[in-house]
């Protein structure tokens, strides 16, 4: 039995790619050299962001070959070998050690919620039976069970168990952890969103989702916090919240699994009943492109936008892979719709765009008209392209009315705005190109900001899903029977 | 004096205030008169739903004057006195003793709370020194602790506590109340959905924030359950379920205020912060409305069928879209009593595509187009607009339009894709204009849903055979 294990740095928590068959061995492959590459100091397969629960024994064990094989020679890899069950535990444990695995990770049973007498009964037993050191792995928002630091006073007493994946969040039971154990118990952080604070107050690394994508961040903020730089640190970890936020919070793996596609490394989708649309909602997939965009996670291209015999190209278009057409081939009137937010902030928009000389003159002539039971429009002053705003609500007060006209007109303009500078509409297109946006503000709507935020969201992601002509008709079909209708229920 | 026993139904009453705040002594008589004609066994002023929280200690004390006047003998006040602390609980206990109340609703302390010791002898202390009898009072969702059995069973060995309200929701600890406590003291059910379950489980009395609106139905339910008519108790209960999981579930006061103001009594509204329609909204309003209908407690306007043959071209016409823009659509119909829809589909580059535009974006005030979407975020395509034929002019008819038909509207298409008949051209090239009229009585949506899939479908057959 070895204890020599020191973790060092930061493992991502891998998602596991999938086929038909089982583990998809190249893409699992193409995966690890990439976040070798981009800095990770150890690999963990068949963690929670890796599906294990959707994995048979016989897929987990393949996927600690794979990432034994791959990352030999390079990084550790702590394999993930918890399980409801003592037996099936020791059974992956042992498996994962005869690989190479340089430690295991187990997370505390789950489901039927054992007592902490048979808790620590469990982590003895696997101990006892495995080669390799184990870390224990607490993560009550899934398994319904909290490691408390009482109990860890002794569970770390037991032989071979040197270290703990905290996952919970719950900075102050990790903190009273953190000032109880020797120096010789390794406490690592597994909660990305609260990542700084919790080496700042003396975790040894990270296990994290997000490592999947951008492990050199939490290297770089490590280094920061070992030569006293807080702010450093601060500057990083603020500067990935909001990403780290929708992934942790909107699916997990799920999640990371879309992020990772869109930046042109292939890990496929998730394993039911995990869908896309569904815990990631479509809007937060959406919201999670721009984020990447603005870590410069996505790669930029050519798009050829057809006008009549001309083709005009935008250069540098975000081309979040598998998401985007090469060729956009009619621009007589392209029509989207999203909603962001929620309660009575939300925004719903309806938005349609298209040539001058199309359909979209309807819009033209009616702005600015006033006709008796009709709704007004306007053209939305100093903004190119020409975009006319349309609210379709009956304003109710003074208030009501402010956050129609003034701070959902400005999320619309900012949203036009920012599309220009996201590069998704080629230069020349500006003059001949109309947008019309209908918005929604809800008369008991009262917080400016979200109006804001929800609007400008909803706005620049019709806009693209207009252009880019989503979501397709697979995606209809699919979804026919399970999507689901807010206003459609009885109350 | 005999002692005190809590049965048969009493309103959490509500206490009405104006908009700036003042209780409308009108209103709140009003009230009383109302209920104790409806069958009410008793009066409960200053309990959650009385918005007690906030209320200042000679306010409520008012209040409760108020109460022992109005009901003037003919059914007993059972007075919320409980404050966050002993002393001020002792003594709210006290004066409503002294003015004539009958009982004591007590909560348990919340904000600072005690564990189960201090429960004990938080209670010990009211029933002693109070000079009323006691009911306990246990709302976890509010106060954020809970009167666990064991404590209730000791403190039910006190002469002066008489019964236990429990508005948990929580049907295995109300069970586990009856069970323990064994008829030593009544437990009285305080949550409307769980009415029936209790009182068929043993539980004697009810403090309900529907009772403001319908005592009769709980008292009618109580009696069918004690003659052994289960079903019918069933039915009853189930026939006011709507009503009730809107009560407990959004704020008690303001949706039982909102309703009261419909059937015509003043009950005024809450006070701040409860009151900015941030707890009932317009939405709420429409539901609270159909139930009451539905109940017999306020008049059902009753609306006209669903158009059986719309004439797309006129009823276009009328929204400034004339027959030009249509020349060359497709055009396909279908219709049910509850809905029905003409829609007419063509290539966006003629004239349908501005008449696509102008709709949408130049509608007529009531006859707002919108998307056809699955869900938010999940348009169909061919892209498509769906337009209301009868104006929409109120949160019911919004309710049903842009929920239930949108929703029936866009599955008719996700399964006409589904099954190949939208030919690939028309899906890239395509607008479709959907208008659709509804029978504004309808008050299942899962039927509106499905008559309007059924309905689109057949008209899409019309278009694409």
């Amino acid at each position: 039995m070895t204890d020599d294990f020191t973790f060092k740095g930061v493992y991502p928590a891998l998602v596991t790619p999938f086929n038909k068959e089982g583990v998809n061995e190249k893409q699992y492959r193409g995966l690890i050299n990439h976040v070798i590459k981009s800095g990770a100091t150890g690999i963990v397969p068949c963690g929670t962001t890796g599906e294990f629960t959707s994995m048979s024994f016989d897929e987990k064990v393949n996927a600690f070959r794979i990432a034994c094989d791959a990352a030999k020679g390079r990084v550790p890899v702590m394999a993930g070998t918890g399980a409801a069950s003592t037996r099936e535990a020791i059974q992956l444990t042992r498996r994962a050690a005869e690989f190479g695995a340089s430690a295991a990770l187990v997370v505390t049973p789950y489901f039927l919620k054992p007592s902490t007498k048979e808790i620590f009964e469990h982590y003895e037993r696997i101990a006892n039976a495995s080669d390799i050191p184990i870390f224990l792995y607490n993560i009550p928002q899934v398994t319904g069970v909290n490691i408390d630091w009482w109990l860890v006073d002794g569970l770390r007493e037991i032989d071979g168990i040197i270290g703990m994946k905290d996952s919970s969040a719950n900075l102050l039971n990790l903190t009273t952890i953190l000032v109880r154990r020797p120096d010789t118990f390794q406490v690592v952080i597994g909660h990305d969103e609260v990542a700084l604070p919790a080496l700042a107050t003396g975790c040894d690394g990270a296990i994290l989702l997000s490592a999947n994508i951008f492990p050199d961040r939490y290297i770089r903020m490590q280094a920061a916090l070992a030569r006293g730089d807080l702010k450093d640190g601060l500057i990083i970890q603020r500067g990935l919240q909001k990403t780290i936020r929708l992934m942790v919070n909107k699916g997990g793996g799920l999640a990371v699994k879309a992020a990772l596609n869109m930046m042109g490394i292939p890990v496929g989708t998730a394993r039911a009943p995990l869908i896309e649309g569904d815990s990631l909602r479509y809007e937060d997939i959406d919201e999670l492109r721009t984020c990447l965009e603005d870590l410069q996670l996505i790669k930029r291209g050519p798009v050829k936008f057809k006008m009549g015999d001309k083709t005009l190209i935008a250069e540098s278009y975000p081309k979040a892979n598998g998401m985007v057409p090469e060729v956009i081939d009619d621009l007589t009137l392209l029509h989207g719709e999203a909603l962001a937010g929620e309660g009575l902030e939300v925004a719903h928009v309806d938005l349609v765009m298209g040539l001058r000389d199309g359909p979209l003159k309807e819009a033209l002539a009616a702005a600015g008209t006033i006709t008796d039971d009709f709704h007004a429009s306007n053209i939305i002053k100093d903004l190119d392209p020409t975009t006319v705003f349309v609210s379709t609500v009956t304003i109710v007060d003074e208030k009501h009315n402010a956050l129609v006209y003034e701070v959902a007109q400005k999320a619309v303009a900012d949203a036009v705005t920012r599309t220009i500078t996201d590069m998704i509409i080629p230069e020349e297109l500006i003059p001949d190109l109309v947008i019309a946006a209908n918005v929604f503000v809800h008369p008991s709507a009262n917080n400016p900001k979200r109006v804001h935020i929800n609007n400008f969201r909803a706005v620049r992601h019709a806009i693209r899903r207009a252009i880019e002509r989503r979501q397709d008709v697979n995606e209809i079909v699919a979804r026919k029977d399970s999507a689901r209708h807010p206003f459609a229920y009885n109350p | 004096m005999a002692k005190y026993e809590p049965k048969g139904v009493m309103p959490a009453l509500v206490t009405p205030f104006t908009k700036d705040g003042d209780i409308i002594e009108e209103g709140f008589k009003d009230i009383i008169d109302y209920t104790i004609e409806k069958g009410a066994t008793g009066l409960v002023p200053a309990g959650t739903t009385g918005e007690f929280v906030y209320m200042r200690t000679e306010e409520r004390k008012k209040l409760f004057k108020m109460c022992v006047e109005f009901a003037d003998g003919r059914v007993p006040v059972v007075a919320g006195t409980g404050e966050t602390s002993t002393d001020a609980t002792v003594k709210m206990t006290k004066f409503a003793a002294d003015i004539g109340c009958d009982a004591a609703l007590v909560i348990s302390p919340f904000y600072l709370r005690p564990t189960d010791k201090g429960y004990y002898e938080h209670y010990e202390a009211v029933a002693r020194k109070g000079g009323l009898p006691v009911i306990m009072y246990n709302i976890p969702q509010c106060t954020l602790g809970v009167l666990q059995s064991n404590i209730v069973e000791d403190l039910a060995e006190l002469d002066n506590i008489v019964g236990i309200k429990d508005s948990s929701g929580h049907i295995g600890h109300t069970l586990e109340l009856i069970q323990k406590l064994d008829g030593k003291i009544p437990v009285l059910i305080g949550h409307d959905e769980c009415f029936l379950s209790a009182v068929a489980a043993g539980s004697s009395a009810a403090i309900l924030a529907s009772a403001n609106v319908m005592p009769h139905i709980w008292l009618d339910i109580m009696d069918k359950v004690r003659k052994g008519d289960m079903k019918n108790a069933a039915k009853l209960q189930l026939s006011v379920q709507t009503f009730a999981r809107i009560v407990t579930r959004n704020g008690g006061a303001p949706p039982v205020k909102a309703a009261l103001r419909m059937m015509g009594i003043n009950a005024g509204y809450s006070r701040m912060p409860l009151n900015s329609g941030g707890t009932l909204t317009h939405e709420l309003r429409a539901e609270i409305q159909i139930e009451l209908e539905k109940l017999g407690l306020i008049e059902a306007l009753t609306h006209p069928k669903a158009t059986k043959d719309i004439d797309i071209h006129a009823v276009l016409g009328k929204f400034g879209v004339g027959p030009d823009y249509l020349q060359d659509a497709g055009i396909g119909k279908g219709s049910e009593d509850t809905v029905s829809v003409a829609i007419v589909t063509g290539p966006k580059h003629s004239a349908l595509g501005s008449a696509f535009v102008k709709l949408l974006v130049n509608p007529r005030v009531g006859h707002e187009a919108l998307t056809v979407i699955l869900e938010p975020n999940l348009p169909v395509r061919p892209t498509s607009i769906m337009v209301p034929i009868k104006k929409i002019k109120s949160m019911r008819q919004a309710s049903l339009f842009y929920g239930p038909v949108q929703s029936g509207a866009a599955r008719a298409v996700a399964a006409h894709l589904k099954n190949g008949k939208v030919p690939d051209q028309a899906i890239i090239d395509n607008v479709m204009i959907m208008a659709l009229d509804i029978d504004l009585n309808s008050r299942n949506r899962r039927q509106v849903t499905a008559a309007t899939e059924r309905v689109v479908s057949a008209a899409l057959g019309q278009i694409w055979k």
